[in-house]
């Protein structure tokens, strides 16, 4: 009995001693793992500034080329060109004014 | 036999039994391995308790951190109210040369120096050879907002010496359009003026910098007034203009120009002197809420209402105005005034400054200094995205007697900004409920904290509505926006005190549709001259409404504003007003307002 009692304590020491390595190996693994997303986050992360940052970039050099004063210089050049004309009051119409369907249009309405 | 078997003393232990001893001995042994034992396993399992807790719980922060230290200093983006970039970061080099390395290195051929020039068109190469061949200074700025690809091609010519360093860089697309709305950073991009420095925490706290201010402004309405006074100042010679478009349902400013301006990109230094004319001619000054100036005749707008709140007079009213009255020893007189009594409406229609002094006396001093205050035309102007360094208070007589109450009934001896008028003429046009300005998208405020009754509001719209379509505001009427409106000539007051009857403030608010306000624009222009040849006088009816006018026709469009008359029946307050007639009261149904 007492014998038995002895090699139920040592086991109990072995699956201890076993749980312990297994869970410092576990560990271990798991902090290898979590150091790899934190990397794998921080260049997604890093990548996602980068995309953002360009996004701002596209978006600012956008808003430069669409800057009024831009406009104004293309407006200036082109005007007669592409027919264009500033929006008055007189631009708008009722549903019913506009021609009906297949009437077609003057020749050079609507280029 | 028993003989040494049994001890003497029961009670006590055999002397000498070894075996016990050595059982004794290996049972503490034994405990003391299993103690042992325990505490390493506590040890070991509290270690990986303690390991898997920190994992857990600093891991993110530490990642977070992480990120954080690793993101360049930003700033967030403004937008207008329609998502268009007022203002970005963007990251630029900042290249420069150390002449003692290149010096040392053999120098500077000329080849490089002739790429450099190429590479850097702003670039002066004499100054930059000459530092290299004295191998001073230590250091050099060859480029303080080099983008990438000049660094690359500079870098690619291998000059010893020559180095960068990135930094974040603001940037405003829409350049002097909306200069003084935003203002601008210094060279640590911490905001100096405008919306930037009003901002600053906002715009640079690292939890918000990927979201983007979003403004009130519309950068079509914004250029479309800023092109209509730029044409103004040069069609009369201005020194200057203000001008804003506001929303008097919500206060949010459309468009908010000052001229003369400045290009943001290249911000220019501050005014040396400390003349105040010289300082306010400055393109950073901002007339439209730093500005204070005598306003004219557009405060007879708030006699007005003020008289009709106070119940002392209605429309139909009659003031003498035959003859020039004194105050305070100067006479008070009408320009080309019709020499008759006129009712309250034909005051406002005809600008009589003798009607105006007749209704504060109705009002009395204490009610007009009531009703200042109400208005809000006594404190700073509050707008809370200016810093109080750009918005002026309202400059009130320091000693209000029966004299001055009867000069501030015409807009003379009281000094606002243009943006206190435009606040309290939305306040009483917005069906009487207070409007706070504002450069942020907002929604219309619920409740309302009322500064005149909905009555009075009806009223007082319909008596701009008889300036804009019968009087000096007539050549800003755009057929079917029912615009009202007020002029205001004030002379400008001399810097030793005065006035100088030569110079000027012309002002010109417009409200539209005036049977249901939605937007007010303001027009002012400073010291404006005719110079069409006629020796007319350069009346706020004469230049600052046409300009008012070309605006908002360019701007109701815009705005997705038709007609009236096409889309929708005309007001009928507006038109049932007719020349000299009295007016209709209380004849529109209007919206219910919460209180």
């Amino acid at each position: 009995m007492r014998t038995f009692v002895k090699a139920l304590w040592r086991l109990l020491v072995l699956v201890c001693v076993f749980g312990l390595v297994y869970s410092a190996a576990s560990l271990y693994r798991i902090k290898v793992d979590t150091r790899q997303t934190e990397r794998a986050i921080a260049t997604l992360d890093k990548k996602r500034k980068t995309l953002l940052s360009q996004i701002d970039a596209l978006d600012t050099e956008w808003a430069f080329l669409n800057a009024p004063e831009n406009l104004n210089i293309l407006i200036g050049l082109y005007a007669n060109e592409l027919n264009l004309r500033e929006r008055v009051p007189d631009s708008f119409a009722r549903l019913s004014e506009l021609p009906p369907r297949g009437a077609g249009l003057n020749e050079g309405d609507g280029e | 036999m028993k003989l040494f078997k049994e001890t003497p003393f029961p009670d006590q232990l055999p002397i000498a039994r070894p075996d016990l001893e050595r059982r004794a001995v290996r049972g503490n042994t034994q405990t003391r391995r299993l103690w042992f034992l325990a505490a390493m396993f506590l040890l070991g399992f509290g270690l990986l308790g303690y390991r898997m807790t920190a994992l857990a719980l600093n891991g993110p922060a530490t990642r977070s951190a992480a990120s954080q230290t690793s993101a360049a200093p930003h700033r967030a983006q403004i937008l207008d109210r329609h998502g268009r970039v007022l203002a970005s970061t963007l990251p630029t080099w900042e290249v420069s040369l150390r002449p003692p390395v290149t010096s040392a290195a053999g120098g500077l051929s000329p080849d490089a120096l002739f790429e450099l020039g190429r590479i850097f068109p702003d670039l002066k190469p004499n100054r930059l050879r000459r530092a290299v061949d004295l191998g001073k200074p230590n250091f050099t700025y060859v480029e303080r907002r080099a983008s990438p690809q000049q660094w690359k091609r500079a870098r690619d010519l291998g000059i010893i010496g020559l180095q960068a360093e990135v930094r974040q860089d603001r940037v405003y697309p829409a350049g002097r359009v909306v200069a003084h709305v935003l203002g601008g950073v210094d060279v640590d991009n911490i905001g100096v003026s405008g919306i930037e420095r009003a901002l600053n925490t906002r715009l640079s706290d690292s939890e918000q910098q990927n979201e983007p201010l979003r403004l009130s402004i519309d950068l079509r309405v914004q250029n479309a007034l800023h092109t209509t006074m730029s044409e103004a100042v040069s069609e009369f010679a201005a020194l200057g203009a203000a001008g804003l478009v506001m929303d008097v349902r919500t206060g949010e400013l459309l468009a908010f120009v000052s001229l003369p301006d400045f290009d943001p990109n290249h911000r220019p230094g501050l005014p040396t002197s400390d003349d105040p004319r010289e300082q306010a001619a400055s393109p950073l000054f901002n007339r439209v809420s730093q500005g204070s100036y005598e306003l004219g005749s557009v405060f007879k707008l708030l006699t007005a209402s003020m008289a009709l709140e106070a119940g002392v007079a209605d429309l139909d009213t009659e003031f003498d105005a035959r003859f020039a009255i004194r105050r305070g020893g100067f006479p008070i007189d009408d320009y080309l005034g019709k020499r008759r009594v006129l009712t309250l409406e034909e005051v406002i229609r005809y600008s009589s400054n003798i009607g105006a002094v007749r209704m504060a006396d109705l009002i009395g001093i204490e009610r007009q200094k009531f009703f200042f205050e109400r208005f809000g035309i006594a404190g700073k102007v509050p707008l809370a995205e200016m810093p109080a360094a750009e918005r002026s208070a309202g400059q009130l007589p320091r000693k209000w007697g029966s004299a001055e109450a009867a000069t501030v009934s015409y807009g003379h001896g009281v000094s606002a900004s243009p943006l206190h008028i435009a606040t309290a003429i939305s306040s009483i046009s917005n069906y009487g409920c207070k409007v706070t300005p504002t450069l942020l998208r907002k929604q219309p405020a619920e409740g309302c904290d009322r500064v005149v009754s909905t009555e009075v509001s009806a009223k007082a719209r319909a008596l701009m509505r008889v300036v804009g379509k019968h009087s000096s505001g007539r050549s800003a009427n755009i057929a079917g926006y029912e615009i009202g409106g007020k002029t205001g000539t004030a002379y400008k007051v001399k810097p030793g005190g005065g006035y100088d009857f030569d110079a000027r403030f012309n002002t010109f608010i417009a409200l539209w549709p005036t049977s249901e306000p939605q937007y007010l624009l303001l027009l002012s222009l400073d010291d404006p001259k005719l110079l069409d040849g006629t020796g007319r006088l350069p009346l706020a009816g004469r230049t600052a409404a046409p300009a008012a006018g070309r605006a908002i026709e360019r701007i109701a469009p815009l705005l997705g504003l038709a007609p009236t008359d096409r889309f929708r029946p005309s007001g009928q307050l507006t038109d049932e007003i007719t020349e000299g007639g009295a007016l209709p009261v209380g004849i529109e149904p209007l919206p219910a307002i919460t209180e």
